[in-house]
């Protein structure tokens, strides 16, 4: 794969709760047919992050947030928005929202940057099996059809 | 001359700290009466959770206290439990040991440095805005912390909460490989690490010279970092046993984090104390640096904390690269024989000394934990520093500058509230 059609899909979160989300997300992702597309977990990078996109045409990230919408709601966000409210969920005052802002300050964001958000409210052990799984089914649908896309712009 | 005024100030939120606390302070009559660095964080309760768990537990336990200093949380609890199984892992481990310290304070002082203190040094809300400015000095910020981590991932298989640390070694020993490629990358950041100890020296940081208690780690032969006496610059020299004996943490009612002090007394660790106290065991290319640095040392100014901290991220650097070339693959561990005991480490984190205490049974499961982070250490100096400094700096500044000084003074220390505390409001009452 040559580094100027690299695709990168990152979940960003840590190993437990509603924080997960953005793993098996990427995990269910993975199973999927996407030859283009490399996947990664991270956890809690903070400006670390920033290295993960290094050399990266097209990133996509996902990420726990609390926006305050319907729990298990999964939202495409733009850059300006999750830098200027950073609702995304962060560890130790460095979170993702910092993160894109800094790096777009020293030129350091792929051309190409889509950020999905998944709804947690806060509450990840009220979950329950039934709702990660529909909340897992819903996100690979949304997430799936623009990797998707991806992969027929780039065997174009 | 105008009369002093009544006013009441409050900082919603104080970025760039690990945590979240606040900050209150009373003044009457232009006079500073109450000065109160709340740390509001709900208590972690590790120490509780540690009971009953099996020593073999406890560095993955103690690893989650901090994302920021797991290693440091780890190598105190693995010496602690083995000095009551009477284990000594020996060299290989114990070099081992030395170089993933050396790569989280890497990691760590290039975060505080670049991310939450120069910022205040040259006049920015954060490091997004500085890096307008300054993008060299933040993308080297960005690419040592990155090798800070690398280093931690090397033995510790990841960077934050690691999980390659076991009592009576590692999990896993790195291939020659592995450790020649992580030589070459750290020699190739050593010219960048002199350049930031040169450039956090020449910032125009401010002149606050206090007299105060410092308090490291000593070692005869080495830089401090596991091993050695816990020493002052006013004549304590102590083995880690003895620690209790002369520090007494207390509650306040104002903080979830307690209060330590040193026969009554505030104390600084951390970067600052242990460059301060241990001059003659830095690198001799660490050392020409802050000879060079027109700052004299050791120094009482606790600004210097920054020069101290890449210091100390240079001083690691050639650690590492010390180490690495003699590295060969072993047998990363010893077999321990649980037995019944107390046993005590102290080992230095980033932020300063680390002191850990365990009861173990017969079988090696916890019945008593005691942990002393730094950030608890330091929040009595941290008050009294905010006493002299804002009194230096003059009460009868705009509420916006004593908050902007409060805080610079704050961050300066940089305290890990989730070790023991978030970051800050700041309330100001002037009666």
């Amino acid at each position: 794969m040559s580094g100027a059609t690299r695709v990168k899909v990152i979940g960003i979160g840590s190993p437990f709760g509603a924080d997960r989300i953005g793993w098996r997300l990427v995990e269910a992702l993975r199973a999927g047919d996407f030859p283009h597309v490399v996947f990664e977990q991270l956890d809690r990078p903070g400006a670390a992050l920033l290295d993960h996109l290094d050399g990266v045409a097209h990133g996509v990230l996902i990420d726990a947030m609390q926006g305050g919408g319907a729990v298990g709601e999964v939202r495409a966000l733009c850059l300006d928005e999750v830098i200027a409210q950073n609702r995304l969920l962060s560890s130790h005052g460095f979170g993702v929202g910092q993160c894109l802002a800094l790096g777009q300050a020293l030129g350091r964001l792929p051309p190409r940057l889509t950020i999905f958000g998944v709804e947690v409210d806060g509450a990840p052990d009220r979950l329950g099996a039934a709702e990660l799984a529909r909340i897992e089914r819903q996100g690979v649908a949304l997430i799936g059809a623009h990797l998707t896309e991806i992969e027929s712009e780039l065997s174009q | 001359m105008s009369e002093p005024r009544d006013v009441s100030v409050k900082v919603p939120i104080l970025a760039r700290v690990e945590g979240e606390g606040a900050l209150d302070l009373t003044i009457r009559q232009g006079r500073l009466e109450t000065i109160r660095f709340h740390i509001y964080e709900p208590p972690r309760l590790f120490e509780k959770f540690l009971e009953g768990r099996s020593y073999a537990e406890v560095p993955d336990l103690v690893a989650r206290i901090c994302g920021i200093c797991p290693v440091a949380y780890q190598m105190s609890a693995v010496h602690a439990i083995e000095s009551i199984f009477e284990c000594d892992p020996g060299p290989w481990v114990r070099a081992m040991r030395r170089l993933i310290y050396c790569g989280e304070w890497i990691e760590s002082h290039a975060l505080h440095i670049h991310l939450l203190a120069c910022p205040d040094f040259l006049g920015y809300e954060s490091v997004t805005e500085m890096a307008r400015d300054y993008p060299d000095e933040v993308r080297r910020g960005l690419k040592l912390q990155g090798l800070g981590n690398e280093i931690i991932r090397f033995l510790g298989a990841r960077s934050v909460h690691p999980v390659g640390v076991r009592v009576g070694g590692f999990h896993h020993a790195p291939s020659g490989r592995a450790a020649a490629e992580l030589l070459q990358k750290i020699k190739q950041a050593l010219a960048e690490a002199e350049a930031l100890v040169r450039w956090t020296a020449s910032l125009d940081l401010p002149d606050d010279q206090q007299d105060f208690t410092q308090v490291a780690l000593s070692h005869p032969d080495e830089y401090p970092m596991n091993e050695g006496r816990i020493v002052s610059n006013r004549g304590l020299d102590i083995t880690a046993d003895h620690y209790q004996e002369h520090f007494q943490e207390s509650q306040v009612p104002h903080s979830t984090a307690f209060h330590c002090h040193l026969e009554g007394e505030p104390y600084l660790v951390g970067p600052l104390a242990r460059v301060n106290l241990n001059l003659e065991r830095l690198h001799p290319r660490v050392r020409r640096l802050l000879d060079e640095s027109g700052i004299q040392w050791p120094s009482q100014n606790m600004f210097h904390s920054a020069v101290a901290r890449a210091a100390e991220v240079y001083y690691a650097l050639l650690e590492a690269e010390r180490i690495l070339e003699q590295y060969q693959p072993q047998q990363p561990f010893v077999e321990v024989t649980p037995r019944e005991g107390i046993g005590y480490a102290c080992t230095e984190a980033p932020r300063g000394a680390l002191w850990h205490g365990y009861v173990l049974d017969d079988e090696g499961r916890v019945r008593r934990a005691v942990i002393v982070p730094p950030t608890s250490q330091n929040q009595a100096r941290i008050e009294a520093d905010l006493r002299t400094s804002l009194e230096a700096f003059g009460l009868d500044h705009s509420d916006d500058a004593l908050r902007l000084r409060a805080e610079t003074v704050v961050r300066n220390y940089d305290p890990c509230i989730s070790c023991s505390t978030h970051f800050l409001k700041l309330r100001v009452r002037r009666d």
